[in-house]
């Protein structure tokens, strides 16, 4: 299956936009302090918020998208190889990039309180 | 024909200012972060026991028994490391969202038009330009103070 490079960036700057409200809540959550914010009450607290789960898959599916294509990019740029290179690239970040969602998805509709 | 010299690609070429430097730094720090999410999602996943033990127990285990048990002087390494995630993040989401909007939106750029010769297409405003860099540098170094303060605050006794 062939997609368009431009339809992939396309969704690498969606993805991208996505990410800096998504991944801006995550980060606000460390505030005042990283440490207490990874301490278990706060983390219960964090996980046990149905909204917030929802803001982590959100975040899952967007940046492994985005993170793949990526790296896909910078490989690809790096090294000149033919069309089996191209193959085995896609191969692999399309590997890694489940591997990523599935864990994850898993792990938090397990938790969610829904 | 006239014999053309190929020039090979010099260091000082890219190194020249904030440009390159933000084309290197996005395409570095892009892939630490993507190395950085499947370590990261794949560790506090287990520490989450899957969804399948999610206690205090487990959490400390792998978080605190593992991730941020190296300690330099008070100092956890796993919170340096995070800490300079957090950095490595800001600047390449801000730098992101300048690129999003030039590349994809076109903003502060000149509006295409038909090639004439010679050098009849506008360049893009120097001035636009030089606000976005700055925007970038601006965000990045807000970013790290408030970070300083979070992760480093309590240490500090500020
Ligand atoms: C926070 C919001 C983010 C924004 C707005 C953003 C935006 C961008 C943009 C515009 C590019 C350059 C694409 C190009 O023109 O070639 C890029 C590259 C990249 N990003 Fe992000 N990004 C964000 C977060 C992330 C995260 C969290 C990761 C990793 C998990 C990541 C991984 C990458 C990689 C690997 C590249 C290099 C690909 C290339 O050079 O084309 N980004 N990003």
């Amino acid at each position: 299956m062939m997609v368009a490079k431009s339809t992939l960036m396309k969704w690498h700057y969606i993805t991208g936009l996505i990410m800096i409200v998504v991944v801006g809540i995550h980060i606000a959550y460390r505030w005042p302090s990283y440490d207490a914010s990874v301490s278990w009450p706060a983390v219960e607290s964090q996980i046990g918020m149905a909204w917030y789960d929802i803001v982590l898959l959100i975040i899952i599916y967007a940046a492994s998208y985005h993170a793949m294509n990526g790296l896909r990019t910078i490989m690809l740029e790096l090294f000149h190889g033919g069309k089996a290179f191209t193959t085995f690239v896609d191969v692999l970040v399309i590997a890694l990039g489940l591997l990523v969602v599935i864990v994850g998805t898993y792990t938090v509709v397990s938790i969610i309180p829904l | 024909m006239q014999k053309s010299k190929r020039i090979s690609p010099r260091w000082g070429l890219w190194l020249r200012g904030l440009d390159e430097w933000l084309v290197i730094f996005q395409k570095v720090s892009g892939l630490a972060l993507a190395l950085y999410l499947i370590g990261h999602v794949l560790a506090v996943s287990a520490a989450l026991g899957f969804g399948h033990n999610v206690t205090q127990q487990q959490w400390n285990a792998i978080i605190f028994g593992v991730l941020e048990k190296p300690h330099i002087g008070p100092v956890s390494v796993g919170a340096l490391l995070e800490y300079l995630v957090g950095v490595l993040l800001v600047i390449h989401g801000a730098n992101g969202f300048r690129l999003i909007l030039m590349q994809w939106f076109g903003i502060g750029l000149p509006k295409p038009s038909r090639h004439t010769f010679p050098r009849a297409t506008p360049s893009p405003s120097a001035a636009a330009q030089r606000a976005y860099k700055y925007a970038v540098v601006i965000v990045t170094i807000v970013f790290i103070i408030l970070a300083t303060y979070d992760v480093f605050g309590a240490l500090l006794g500020w």
